[in-house]
């Protein structure tokens, strides 16, 4: 189990360096480069030339990707190159705001998706074909643009919730949950879905297994052998589900922020690519796959726990 | 409809049929699909429209009309129009073929690459294999819009670079679900066969492999179609890609959103489309899966595997009450003693028939059976597979399996009727009164919790046994069935039992609560000849100490003269002949029972060919008005098809200890000796 945790992370390791020296080299293929972004369109090409030097870009790429991966490696992401803050600081004070949706978004999705797929593989008919029509929908429908329809009938039309901010959870947790309820339904709607299917189809094929029947044969309850040994067996593939729907929502934090007008890490992205902010982008490109090393690390710590077959392996 | 079906190894070795008859066997899958097919419909329409846009679309893209701006649908305008009064219609035909456009390239990049990196891991395998899952996996965990976004801000107006980078980032998961399939099929003897022939690499991949994995791809082109749609929209939304007046669905989204409060219909209309052109891709996609499945394994989609589970849980629910009696031929209960004896013996099992299918037009598997099992008493269930000794065993739990049911009869345990009873009283019963064994000792455990737990659960569905006396019970059950080691084999999982000891499990678990009668379901079949005995004989030991009554089904002679006293033989759904086990073996009364050990694979000669009999069981449905096995037997006479038959006794009934034959010639082959030559070791205390 923790040789499995180990070598997870071991495995981490060349991910983070392929994607930031992948982005790094991009980056620094630009055609303008950091120097001309700081200084604007008016500088004298000397001025670009003297900063140039300063800033390291004369030197071969992979000099400049060593210089700025011994700064990350201990926390200095470089500064911004239009508000001149450090990135590092910057993304630290975004990060709750992305934070807060993806996890919470799971959280929803989860519970309200394995609730739904176990009521569809327990009474079936209608209430499965309707979980089936929702899934198509909630795959098909662009995930912002729920989010600019709910925004308009929740917030817009009936005053029930804000629009579009956010608010911090230490500074008042309700009104944190009351900003979070739309951006994380817009988010959650695809996961919701999707974890539903998985769940019906998975619980439908554990309960159709012979243990199940061995277990009946013993006298045990109906709802215990569902909640206790159907349910925690279904649930294998559905962890797995859940780890590719959160990466899914990260990603989608980069919409939904920018709809609802949110101070993360997804609506940085966005404005630090159109501002041409290079250094920024690369630090979050690294925030982003540190969370998803960790959702992975997560995973399957979750299987492990779930399958004692997984344990030794 | 493939060679997966066969069962010989000729059948297997065949080509399975190339690329056309694939595709034509997965088109068809979709045609059959009314929602699918006019899914493709629309989707064509679609895609023909948005390239014909120039012929279609009543107005130039970029036509303005101030004083028509934000209209709703008229006949001049059918989708309404935009600010700058735009015909909605037509911008949208415009602006899809840079959206479809742009989607297409996304597919076109991951299923090229996707589709060559799958094939090459999956068929190369080594090294090659290990390589291009690695880049895979760390591909996986790549953040991809993010990714994206940093590509756009360095290739500024290139957004085609950007949507390339796209299609490369949907390579990994393409990979992964290219590889399964062709993994499957490359351990398959065709693929062998034609490696032996001495085909080249890259014919085997093209003539057999491809056409093997052309349904996941094909499926997996739906996915990656309608995951770029979504992507490339939403970077269009957020002010990437092609720029204004040029519309595309994105941008449209994004300018309804600005407009929304005055009017919904720019936004509706732009959002609409792309959700119904990824509807549709669903549809195509989720129709392909299941014409993939049925192709090549003639499996049933999950689809119709839902329907089956749900008709296995009406049939459940009407298995309760027993809807109707169905006649069941005269069981005219001679002397199997079910006749009188609702009130005797421990279990009365009367005119029992068991039926599959929707109610009122069942297909009886089973009709007519009437028997009684006495307290502390062992008796054998014998008969082929396919007899239903399996479905008269678990209907004695209210469990007949796969959708069958009750459609008949009455089972009586201990003076209470059991048919009928609430599925809360029988979960009860089960487990207390009535214990089972069955015949996949690893199966029937929960592969994620430890024997004890199990056992504690079972012991405490019960009694209230506190958690401590509970967990002293485990030890003692664990004990009683020869672990020398209890307390060890409380703490392991089910994949660290081996298949003997994970069966003594199921022993114990069944006589967790001190159930009256036990029944064992092939319990030996599975295990090594050396685990059978060592289990037969804990059976035994156990049966006699706690003084249980034991129904033991086997189609082995051998496993039921060591274990029971009396023994009941099946035949087609139906009990052909019971008696004392010496009786059976010694002196068979009805052919099939005397077929059935001469078939015996310890009864034939050295050397000489094993007994068969000829011809084959009928299937249930066309079972004969006479007798069943009418057509096998080498007795047969005319009046034995003239009706059903029912028991005779077997020598003279007061000596022969209820031995009966459901034979018209019954007194006169009870008199002959029996086939088997060699005789079966009867005797339970050899």
């Amino acid at each position: 189990m923790i040789r499995l945790a180990i070598r997870r992370l071991l495995l981490a390791v060349p991910l983070l360096l392929v994607v930031s020296l992948l982005t790094y080299v991009l980056t620094s293929l630009a055609p303008g480069n950091a120097a001309e972004t700081i200084l604007g369109s008016s500088a004298t090409p000397a001025a670009v030339a003297s900063l140039e030097r300063q800033l390291g870009l004369t030197d071969p790429v992979w000099v400049q990707y060593w210089h700025w991966l011994s700064k990350a490696l201990t926390g200095n992401l470089g500064t911004s190159l239009t508000s001149y803050q450090a990135v590092g600081a910057e993304l630290s004070a975004r990060l709750p705001v992305t934070l807060s949706l993806v996890i919470v978004g799971t959280l929803v999705s989860t519970a309200l998706g394995v609730s739904l797929g176990m009521v569809s593989a327990l009474r079936g008919g209608v209430v499965g074909r309707a979980i089936d029509a929702l899934a198509m929908l909630g795959f098909s429908v662009p995930n912002f643009w729920l989010g600019l329809v709910l925004v308009d009938l929740l917030a817009v039309k009936v005053h029930l919730l804000p629009a579009t901010g956010y608010v911090n959870i230490s500074q008042n947790p309700l009104e944190w949950a009351r900003f979070l309820v739309l951006p994380v339904a817009t988010l959650a709607a695809v996961g919701l879905t999707g974890i539903a299917k998985q769940t019906r189809d998975s619980l439908l094929e554990v309960m159709g297994r012979e243990f199940i029947t061995a277990l009946r044969a013993d006298g045990i309850a109906e709802w215990r052998i569902v909640l206790r040994h159907g349910l925690r067996n279904a649930a294998i593939p559905v962890v797995t589900s859940v780890g590719v729907f959160f990466i899914g929502m990260l990603g989608g934090t980069v919409l939904v922020e920018s709809v609802f007008v949110m101070p993360g890490l997804g609506s940085e992205a966005v404005s630090s690519a159109q501002s041409g902010d290079l250094t920024t982008l690369q630090g979050i490109v690294v925030v982003f796959c540190i969370i998803v090393v960790v959702v992975n690390l997560l995973v399957d710590l979750l299987y492990g726990w779930l399958d004692p077959r997984a344990r030794v392996s | 409809m493939s060679g997966a079906s066969g069962s010989s190894a000729a059948v297997m070795t065949a080509h399975p049929g190339g690329l056309r008859r694939t595709l034509r066997v997965l088109a068809t899958g979709v045609v059959k699909r009314p929602a699918a097919l006019v899914a493709l419909i629309v989707l064509a329409v679609i895609v023909v429209a948005c390239v014909a846009a120039p012929l279609v679309a009543t107005q130039a893209p970029d036509q303005a009309n101030f004083a028509a701006s934000l209209q709703g649908p008229s006949m001049a305008h059918w989708l309404g129009t935009d600010q700058l009064g735009r015909d909605t219609l037509s911008r949208l035909l415009y602006g899809g073929q840079v959206s479809l456009f742009y989607a297409a390239v996304v597919a076109a990049v991951a299923l090229a690459v996707g589709v060559a990196a799958g094939l090459s891991a999956a068929y190369l395998g080594g090294a090659v294999d290990r390589g291009i899952m690695m880049i895979t996996d760390i591909g996986l965990a790549i953040p991809v819009l993010v990714v994206v976004i940093v590509v756009l801000s360095v290739f500024q107006h290139l957004f085609l670079v950007a949507m390339i980078a796209l299609g490369l980032l949907m390579v990994p998961p393409t990979v992964r679900n290219v590889r399964a399939p062709v993994l499957a099929v490359r351990g398959e003897l065709f693929i062998d066969a034609a490696r032996v022939s001495g085909l080249p690499p890259y014919r085997i991949m093209i003539r057999h492999v491809l056409p093997r994995v052309a349904g996941p791809v094909l499926v997996q082109a739906t996915l990656v179609s309608a995951m770029a749609l979504q992507l490339s929209v939403g970077l269009a939304y957020l002010g990437f890609g092609p720029q204004p007046p040029n519309p595309t669905w994105g941008s449209m989204i994004s300018s309804g959103a600005q407009v929304l409060a005055s009017n919904g219909w720019l936004l509706l209309t732009s959002g609409g489309v792309v959700a119904l052109v990824t509807v549709c891709l669903g549809l195509v996609g989720d129709a392909l899966r299941d014409a993939t499945v049925q192709a090549w394994t003639g499996d049933v989609s999950s689809a119709a595997r839902r329907r089956r589970a749900r008709s296995a849980r009406r049939a459940r629910a009407a298995g309760r009450t027993p809807a109707s009696r169905a006649a069941s031929g005269t069981a005219a209960a001679i002397s199997t003693g079910a006749g009188e004896a609702a009130g005797k013996g421990l279990l009365v099992v009367k005119d029992l028939s068991i039926g599959f299918g929707e109610p009122g037009r069942e297909v009886l598997t089973v009709s007519g059976a009437d028997f009684v099992i006495e307290a502390a008493e062992a008796v054998g269930l014998v008969g082929e597979s396919g007899s239903g000794k399996t479905s008269v065993a678990r209907a004695i739990l209210g469990l007949v399996p796969d959708g069958g049911q009750v459609t008949g009869g009455d089972i009586w345990f201990a003076d209470q009727k059991i048919t009928g009873l609430s599925g809360r009283q029988m979960a009860g019963f089960r487990g207390r009164q009535v214990g089972w064994v069955g015949q996949e000792p690893m199966a029937a455990l929960d592969p994620t919790m430890r024997v004890g737990t199990l056992l504690r659960e079972v012991i405490q569905a019960h009694s209230d046994l506190p958690r401590k006396q509970a967990r002293d019970r485990v030890l003692e059950l664990l004990n009683m069935v020869h672990f020398p080691d209890p307390a060890t084999v409380a703490q392991r999982y089910p994949h660290q039992l081996s298949g003997g000891m994970a069966q003594r499990v199921a022993i114990a678990r069944a006589i967790a609560n001190g159930p009256r009668l036990l029944i064992a379901d092939e319990p030996t079949t599975a295990l090594d000849v050396n685990v059978q005995a060592r289990i037969l004989g804990l059976l035994r030991e156990l049966q006699q100490e706690l003084g249980m009554a034991l129904l033991l089904v086997s189609h082995d002679w051998g496993v039921i003269a060591q274990v029971c006293q009396r023994a009941m033989v099946m035949y087609a759904g139906q009990l052909v002949e019971h008696g004392p086990v010496e009786r059976l073996v010694a002196t068979p009364a009805h052919p099939y029972t005397r077929a059935l050990l001469a078939c015996r694979p310890s009864a034939a000669a050295a050397g000489a060919r094993l007994p068969a009999i000829p011809g084959q069981v009928p299937a249930p449905g066309t079972w004969p008005t006479g007798c069943r096995f009418g057509d096998r037997c080498q007795h047969v006479t005319p009046a034995c098809g003239a009706g059903p038959v029912s028991w005779e006794p077997a020598g003279s009934s007061l000596m022969n200890g209820g031995h009966a034959s459901r034979c018209l010639r019954t007194s006169e082959l009870a008199k002959a000796p029996g086939t088997a030559d060699t005789p079966v070791k009867v005797g339970r205390d050899a």
